[in-house]
């Protein structure tokens, strides 16, 4: 394969399943109990107020 | 059962929203489009359109029905207005046609799987395969019939007992079959030239603006952005779901499957196809009669020929099979839950739907000529319905629906003013360039001497009479839908 073909293939690939795997950890973080984690939550809430 | 149904958590919700948007398009749509438009260059529109048509779009579904807690008619009443049912009823009307002729597909994946796993497919001409099952009235209505049975089997088992449980199987399960396909793939002699082709970019191709359509009409079709299915869904969400995460989720994982399809695709075909005497660009460029091509022509035909084969076509076919079956529940249960709001009790609901679309689909499973007419005119006018969710949030007010029902409780993601301007714009922009594109094709490139004419396959003209009927009953059925669905629906 050609440089710019490992390169594209490493930014995408990288990108959008690396995107894909961080958003589903995100998930895990708060797929339990009904409020879920709250660590993001907390942050907004700091945010918000 | 009802409204008082919810996922039983969020991996419920996700894994079935994920099973909504990965479906056959992943597979043998997203090959062929790459192909056509210039290799690695399309991933950058195709990536683009992501971000800018789909997750915005998912994200106002997933909030809408995720406030109104109704399908779709019910939800744009709730949201627009109740003089504006009918949009919702268009919403369900393409999402429903689309579920009778998508039956169909479904029914061919599944007959393809048991003759891979019998070991049908090897040492037979695939195309006379494929000629002989099309020409077969009895087995494509049976296997229509199975696949309609299956999804609404599932539905009928309730949202977290039936359409959870199933996608938390089905889903993990295609995206480890898509792998071991792809592993054996790249170990194919050759298999790095069908790499390069899928990712080394052609610059020169971004210049052509049709790739950048392309790009922007396979996010469409494939994320199901728009088709009020993500809406379905969110209906049956906990109440502290998050909005945002969940429609990046959904939107990042389809476009992983359609990679990983292309990992293991690409490098099969460049690997496979010289031995038989075939260009591989050509092998994934063909579209054969209902795009069927590359699945139902080419894969049966170069697995064949592989080491370890049959068992690559039976991973092939699973996972296919798996993939529509797991979108052609979330349609089934779209048209469940407008039924329920409309008063029906949901097994009532579930086999009225099953019973539609068998029959609605019949056409579609003895005529291929119809199934593609039918892919045409709804496959357009979902993009309809995409604008008709940016309207709705426009006439809610878009910093209200920001603030209210996206960056509402439970979202630990937050979104920002750039998601108004996306919304306000850029949506409506896209729609426009999207719709007078594919009409110009219509009329220069389909249909150049009928583009009129209703009764032609890919004309203009069938588009606007099909929406124009459908528009037009809703529209004056208005009052009735606003009185069934806001009014009647036994579940409150």
């Amino acid at each position: 394969m050609s440089a710019l073909g490992i390169a594209m293939m490493v930014v995408v690939l990288g990108g959008v399943w690396g995107a894909f795997v961080w958003l589903l950890v995100l998930v895990a973080r708060h797929a339990g109990g009904s409020a879920g984690d709250d660590s993001l939550l907390r942050r907004n809430a700091k945010k918000a107020s | 059962m009802g409204r008082q149904e919810r996922f039983s958590s969020r991996w419920g919700l996700v894994a079935a929203a994920l099973g909504m948007a990965i479906g056959t398009g992943n597979i043998w749509r997203f090959p062929r489009i790459v192909a056509r438009n210039g290799g690695g260059a399309f991933l950058i529109p195709w990536i683009s359109a992501l971000l800018l048509w789909s997750i915005p779009l998912l994200m106002v579904e997933s909030a809408i029905g995720k406030a109104t807690r109704r399908g779709t008619v019910g939800s744009f009443a709730t949201i627009l207005g109740r003089r504006f049912a009918w949009m919702g009823g268009f919403v369900a009307l393409c999402t429903v046609a689309i579920m009778c002729y998508y039956s169909v597909v479904t029914g061919w994946c599944l007959r393809y799987l048991a003759a891979a796993f019998a070991n049908r497919l090897v040492g037979v001409d695939s195309r006379l395969f494929w000629e002989t099952f099309v020409a077969n009235p009895l087995q494509q209505s049976l296997f229509h019939l199975a696949a309609i049975v299956i999804a609404a089997g599932i539905v009928h088992g309730g949202v977290a007992k039936g359409i959870e449980r199933v996608n938390k199987v089905l889903i993990p399960g295609l995206f480890v079959l898509l792998a071991i396909a792809a592993v054996r793939a790249l170990t194919l002699p050759g298999a790095a030239a069908g790499l390069e082709f899928f990712f080394r970019p052609n610059w020169s191709t971004l210049a052509d603006y049709r790739v950048w359509l392309e790009g922007l009409t396979q996010s469409a079709w494939s994320t199901g952005a728009g088709w009020g299915l993500f809406l379905t869904y969110a209906v049956y969400s906990r109440t502290r779901e998050d909005v945002p995460l969940n429609s990046l989720v959904v939107g990042f994982g389809n476009n992983s499957a359609s990679l990983l399809v292309g990992v293991g695709l690409f490098p099969a075909v460049f690997a496979l196809a010289p031995g038989l005497g075939l260009e591989p660009i050509q092998v994934l460029r063909e579209s054969g009669p209902a795009s069927t091509g590359l699945a139902f022509l080419w894969v049966p035909r170069l697995f064949a020929v592989c080491p370890g084969g049959r068992f690559l076509m039976v991973v092939f076919f699973l996972a296919l099979s798996m993939a529509a079956i797991t979108s052609l529940i979330s349609m089934v249960e779209l048209a469940t839950c407008n039924l329920v709001d409309a008063g029906i009790g949901r097994p009532r609901a579930v086999t009225l739907t099953a019973a539609l679309g068998f029959l609605a689909g019949l056409p579609s499973a003895l005529h291929l000529s119809f199934l593609e007419n039918q892919d045409w005119v709804w496959g357009l006018g979902l993009l309809v319905c995409g604008l008709f969710f940016a309207v709705a949030v426009r006439r809610f007010g878009v910093r209200n629906f920001r603030e209210q029902l996206i960056n509402a409780s439970g979202s630990g993601i937050r979104v920002g003013r750039w998601w108004d301007f996306l919304v306000l714009f850029l949506i409506p922009a896209e729609f426009l360039l999207l719709i007078g594109w594919w009409f110009f094709q219509s009329i220069v490139v389909f249909e150049p001497h009928s583009w009129w004419n209703p009764f032609r396959a890919f004309s203009l003209g069938t588009c606007v009479a099909q929406w124009g009927l459908g528009m037009g009953v809703l529209i004056l059925l208005n009052g009735m839908l606003v009185r069934r669905f806001l009014g009647g629906g036994k579940a409150k």
